[in-house]
C-alpha cells in the first residue's frame, strides 16, 4: 500500500530553456488505476520514467519539484528499497531482459531481491499461475511475439510485488486479445492494493477499469473529474466516419496473393487476397497489435511471409533488394533511423541529389521547406531537432525521392493540425505526379481529402472498406 | 568441468602453441578435443563447419611458408590454426556465455555488473543486428549504399547502440539490478578440486609432449 | 575508473565490439576472396594484414568515444569473448588476439596520458597498434621466416591498414558523433 504525490515537478533538458512539461501536482493512491493521456511527444514517458527514479539517471535532463513515496521524498530512499516498491514495464519489450528467456529472467530479477534459493522457486511458481506464462517460460525471447513478451514482463513485476507500477505504454506491440487479458491482471493487481499508472495515447479498453484519468494540456499534466474523462473516452471512441469509394478496375501496382505472416507462432494474416492501385493513397486500419507494421515490414522485404507478393505482376522474391528499393520506400514510424546526415540542409540536399524520379522542382522544395517551418533549421543537427521536427525532416526527404511506391507508418504521429496540413498537401502533390502511397495512421483528422480507399485489417483478414 | 577453469586451460595451451613450433602437440591437441567435442555429442553440423572455416585460413598460411617461408614450418602453422579452432570449440560447445558469466560472478569476484552487462548486451546480438540491417536499408532506399568504409554505418549503429545501452539499463534497473548491491545465487557454482587437478594434469601433459618431441 | 564503468557504459563499451564485429562479419568474403586470391603466389598473410585495420577498429572506437583509460583494452577483451561465442574463424586464438590488440591500442592512448584524441592520439595508437600486433604474428602466424622484403611490405601494408581504420575513420565516425552531440 503507497500513495506517491508529485508535487510542481518540471522537467527541462540541460541544453534547452523550455521545459518539456512544468507545474505538475499529481496525487496517486493505493488500489487505484490512472492513466496518464496526451499526444506522443508530449513528455508524458519522460513523467513515467522521472518517477521511476530513471531519469535523470539515464538521459541529460533536469528536473525540479518533488516525488513522494509515502510523504517521503524519493531521493532519500536507498536505491534497492526504492526498487522493491516500484517496478516499471516498458513500451519496447525487449529493452526489459538480460537473459535469453523469462526462466532465467525471473531468477536474475529474484536474485536481485536476494531471496533463497526455496523462496526463488516458490516465486516463480506463483508467477507463472498468475501470468498463465507456463507455456512460453523457457522459450528464449526472440522467438516469443510483443504480447508473450509483455505477459512475461507483467508476471515478472508480479513476483517483485511492488506498491506502485508504473505502465509505460504497455500494448503497444500487443494483439487485442492478449490486451484484454493483460487489462484483466491490471485489474487483479489493483485489487491487491497496488497503484497502477499507465501512459497511453490509445483509450481504448481502459474506460472500465480507471479510477483517474490524467491528461496533458497546456506544458503540464491535470486530473479530469469524473464526468469529463467519461466524456473523453467517448470522444475517442465516437469518431464520425467517413465515405470512400471500394475500387474497380483501376491498374494494379502491388498484389498480394494468398498472403500469410506471423509474429512468433501468432498468425496475424491468414490466406488473404488483395490489390493496391497504381496513384491512389490506401489507408491500412486495424486495432493495435493487429499486423499492420508487420505488414509493411513484409512488404519491404523485412519479415518472412508465405504465398506471394508482385510488384507490377513480378514476385518480390525475384526483385534483388537493390532495385526493389528504387521502386517501394518506407517512412518508419521512428523518424531518427530514417537520418542519414547530420544537418537538416544535408538530409533534404542527398534526397534532391539521389532522387529516384524527379517528382518536384527546387522552386516546389524551398516552398515545402517553409511550409513545414523548417526554413530557420537548415543548418540544425537532426538529432537536437523536436520529435514534430524531425517528423517533417523525415517525410520531407523520403517524398522528394519520388518512390513508386511509398508505405507510411503513422506520420501524422506528434504533428500539429497546421503541420498535418502541410504534409498533406505535399503528399497529395506526389500522388497527383504518380505515386501510390500506403498509409497506417490512427489520427483521422485532415485524412479524408487525402485517402482514395481504405483497406482494414481484422481477423487476420485484410479487405477494402466503404468508410474509415 | 568449471568454464572459467576451462577457459583458462586452453588459454594456456593456446598461447603455448603459439610461441612453440611442435606438428606432434598441435595433432594431439586436435585428436583430443575432437574426442572432447565427440563425447559432448556435437552435431555434425557444428563440427562441419569447424572442419571448414579455417580452411582458407590455413591453405593460405600454409602456401605462403612454401612458397616464401619453409614447408615444414608451413604444416605446423596449418595444424596450429586448426588447433586454436578445435580449442575454441571444446570450450564453445561446452560452455554457455551464462555460465562462464556466473562463475566468474560467484569463484571470480569479477563485479555483477560486468557478468550481467556483457551478458545483455550479448542477448541483444539479434536486435543489433536488426538494426544495422535496417540503417543499410534506409540508406538504400536513399539511393546511398553503406559498406564497412563507411562513417555513417558505425555512426548510425553507435546512435543504436547508445540508445539501447540506455533502454537495457533501464530495464536491468527496474528488474532490482543495482551496482554493487550484494545478491544471491539460485544456481551456486563450486568449484570442484579435482577440476584444479585436471588442469595441472592437462598443463604438465603439454610441457611433456613439448620435451619429448 | 570506478564512475565510469557503469552498468550503462559496460553495456554500450560491449555493443560498440558487437557491432564492429558484425560489420567484421559482414566482409569475411572479403577476407576470403582475398586470401584465395593470393595463396597461390604465397601471399594469403597479405589478406590478414590489409584488413587487420578493421578487425582492431573497436579499440580506437572505444578509446576516442569513452576518453577514458580501459576503454580500448576492455573494448578488445569484451568483443573477443562475445566472438568466439558467436562463432568466428579464429577459436582460442580470438581470445589471446584480443587481449593483445586491446593492449597494443591502450598503450597508445597511454604514452600521450590519456589527453590526446586528436591526429597525435591516433598516430600514437597506429604505431603501438601495428608494432605490437606484428610481433604477435611473428610467433603466432611464423612471420619468422620470411625475407626482409616481404616482412617491411607487410609491415607498412599493416600500418596503413591500422592507420585507415583504426585512425582516419574511427577519426570521422567520431567526428559525426560529436558534432552530434552525443558524445562530447
Amino acid at each position: 500500500m503507497a500513495t506517491l504525490n508529485l508535487k510542481n515537478l518540471k522537467f527541462n533538458y540541460e541544453d534547452s530553456k523550455f521545459p518539456i512539461f512544468s507545474n505538475v501536482s499529481l496525487e496517486f493512491k493505493s488500489n487505484t488505476i490512472s492513466i496518464i493521456h496526451g499526444p506522443s511527444g508530449c513528455g508524458k514517458s519522460t513523467l513515467l520514467k522521472i518517477i521511476a527514479r530513471l531519469y535523470p539517471k539515464y538521459n541529460e535532463g533536469v528536473t525540479s519539484g518533488k516525488i513522494l513515496l509515502n510523504q517521503k521524498s524519493i531521493n532519500s530512499i536507498n536505491e534497492i528499497s526504492f526498487r522493491k516498491k516500484v517496478a516499471m514495464m516498458f513500451q519496447n519489450p525487449n529493452q526489459q531482459f538480460c537473459m535469453q528467456n523469462g526462466y532465467d529472467e525471473l531468477i536474475f530479477t529474484m536474485e536481485n531481491l536476494q531471496l533463497s534459493k526455496e523462496q526463488i522457486v516458490n516465486k516463480i511458481d506463483k508467477a507463472i499461475k498468475f501470468g498463465n506464462i507456463q507455456q512460453i517460460i523457457s522459450h528464449p525471447f526472440d522467438t516469443l511475439s510483443g504480447g508473450e513478451k509483455q505477459r512475461m514482463a507483467l508476471s515478472i513485476i508480479y513476483a517483485i510485488n511492488p506498491d506502485i507500477i508504473l505502465l509505460d505504454e504497455p500494448f503497444a506491440s500487443v494483439d487485442y486479445e492478449t490486451r484484454k487479458i493483460m487489462i484483466n491482471k491490471l485489474h487483479q493487481l489493483k485489487d491487491m492494493g497496488k497503484t497502477i499508472i499507465i501512459v497511453d495515447h490509445d483509450l481504448s479498453l481502459y474506460e472500465n477499469i480507471f479510477n483517474n484519468l490524467i491528461i496533458y494540456h497546456d506544458n503540464t499534466f491535470k486530473s479530469n473529474s469524473y464526468e469529463t474523462a467519461i466524456r473523453k473516452f467517448k470522444e475517442f471512441q465516437l469518431s464520425s466516419s467517413i465515405k470512400c469509394s471500394i475500387p474497380d478496375k483501376q491498374p494494379i501496382i502491388l498484389s498480394l496473393k494468398n498472403l500469410s505472416i506471423s509474429n512468433g507462432d501468432k498468425d496475424l494474416i491468414k490466406d488473404s487476397n488483395i490489390n493496391f492501385y497504381k496513384g491512389y493513397t490506401t489507408l491500412i486500419t486495424g486495432k493495435n497489435g493487429s499486423g499492420k507494421t508487420s505488414l509493411f515490414n513484409t512488404l519491404i522485404k523485412n519479415h518472412s511471409f508465405d504465398g506471394e507478393i508482385l510488384l507490377n505482376q513480378k514476385s518480390i522474391k525475384k526483385i534483388r533488394s537493390l532495385k526493389y528499393y528504387k521502386k517501394v520506400g518506407i517512412i518508419f514510424q521512428e523518424s531518427e533511423k530514417q537520418f542519414i546526415k547530420l544537418t537538416v540542409k544535408e538530409e533534404i540536399k542527398l534526397s534532391i541529389k539521389k532522387h529516384n524520379h524527379k517528382l518536384f522542382s527546387q522552386t516546389e522544395i524551398d516552398n515545402f521547406i517553409n511550409s513545414l517551418g523548417l526554413t530557420s533549421l537548415l543548418d540544425q543537427v537532426v538529432y537536437s531537432l523536436s520529435e514534430g521536427q524531425k517528423k517533417k525532416l523525415q517525410i520531407l526527404s523520403m517524398v522528394i525521392m519520388g518512390h513508386s511506391v511509398l508505405l507510411l507508418d503513422e506520420p501524422f504521429e506528434g504533428l500539429d493540425l497546421k503541420s498535418i496540413k502541410a504534409i498533406t498537401n505535399i503528399i497529395k502533390l506526389a500522388k497527383q505526379r504518380g505515386q501510390t502511397q500506403i498509409i497506417i495512421s490512427h489520427q483521422r483528422y485532415q485524412l479524408e481529402e487525402l485517402i482514395d480507399f481504405h483497406v482494414q485489417l481484422s481477423n487476420n483478414k485484410l479487405e477494402y472498406k466503404e468508410s474509415f | 568441468m568449471d568454464p572459467a577453469l576451462k577457459l583458462i586451460t586452453i588459454l594456456i595451451i593456446a598461447f603455448e602453441i603459439s610461441f612453440t613450433q611442435n606438428l606432434i602437440l598441435n595433432f594431439i591437441i586436435i585428436a583430443f578435443s575432437l574426442l572432447i567435442l565427440i563425447l559432448n555429442k556435437i552435431k555434425i553440423k557444428s563440427l562441419l563447419h569447424i572442419l571448414i572455416i579455417p580452411i582458407i585460413p590455413a591453405i593460405g598460411i600454409y602456401s605462403s611458408q612454401l612458397i616464401n617461408g619453409s614447408a615444414n614450418y608451413g604444416i605446423i602453422l596449418a595444424t596450429r590454426v586448426y588447433a586454436y579452432v578445435f580449442l575454441g570449440a571444446t570450450f564453445t560447445k561446452t560452455s554457455s556465455i551464462e555460465d562462464l558469466a556466473f562463475t566468474l560472478e560467484q569463484n571470480f569476484n569479477l563485479p555483477s555488473k560486468f557478468a550481467y552487462g556483457v551478458l545483455g548486451a550479448f542477448n541483444l546480438t539479434e536486435t543489433i543486428k536488426k538494426e544495422i540491417k535496417q540503417i543499410k536499408m534506409s540508406a538504400t532506399m536513399r539511393n546511398l549504399h553503406l559498406t564497412f568504409l563507411s562513417p555513417t554505418l558505425y555512426f548510425k549503429s553507435i546512435m543504436s547502440a547508445l540508445n539501447w545501452s540506455n533502454l537495457l539499463a533501464e530495464g536491468m534497473t527496474s528488474h532490482l539490478f543495482v551496482e554493487n548491491n550484494p545478491r544471491t545465487h539460485f544456481k551456486i557454482i563450486h568449484i570442484n578440486k579435482f577440476d584444479y587437478v585436471k588442469i595441472i594434469i592437462t598443463i604438465v601433459v603439454v610441457q611433456l609432449i613439448l620435451i619429448a618431441f | 575508473m570506478q564512475k565510469i564503468w557503469n552498468l550503462r557504459n559496460i553495456i554500450l563499451l560491449t555493443l560498440i565490439s558487437i557491432i564492429c564485429g558484425i560489420i567484421f562479419f559482414a566482409t569475411g568474403f572479403i577476407y576470403n576472396s582475398l586470401s584465395l586470391m593470393l595463396t597461390p603466389f604465397g601471399l594469403a598473410p597479405f589478406a590478414n594484414d590489409i584488413l587487420i585495420g578493421l578487425w582492431i577498429m573497436a579499440a580506437p572506437l572505444a578509446g576516442f568515444i569513452f576518453k577514458k583509460p580501459g576503454a580500448a583494452i576492455l573494448s578488445e577483451i569484451l568483443g573477443s569473448i562475445v566472438e568466439m561465442f558467436l562463432g568466428g574463424q579464429w577459436g582460442a586464438s580470438t581470445l589471446i588476439s584480443g587481449f593483445i590488440q586491446g593492449v597494443a591500442s591502450e598503450l597508445g592512448f597511454a604514452v600521450t596520458k590519456y589527453k590526446h584524441y586528436d591526429w597525435i592520439g591516433i598516430i600514437s595508437t597506429t604505431i603501438t597498434t601495428t608494432i605490437i600486433t606484428f610481433i604477435w604474428d611473428w610467433f603466432k602466424n611464423g612471420y619468422s621466416s620470411y625475407a626482409p622484403n616481404m616482412l617491411i611490405l607487410l609491415f607498412i601494408t599493416r600500418m596503413l591498414s591500422v592507420f585507415l581504420f583504426g585512425g582516419i575513420l574511427t577519426k570521422l565516425i567520431n567526428n559525426m558523433l560529436s558534432k552530434s552531440n552525443v558524445i562530447k
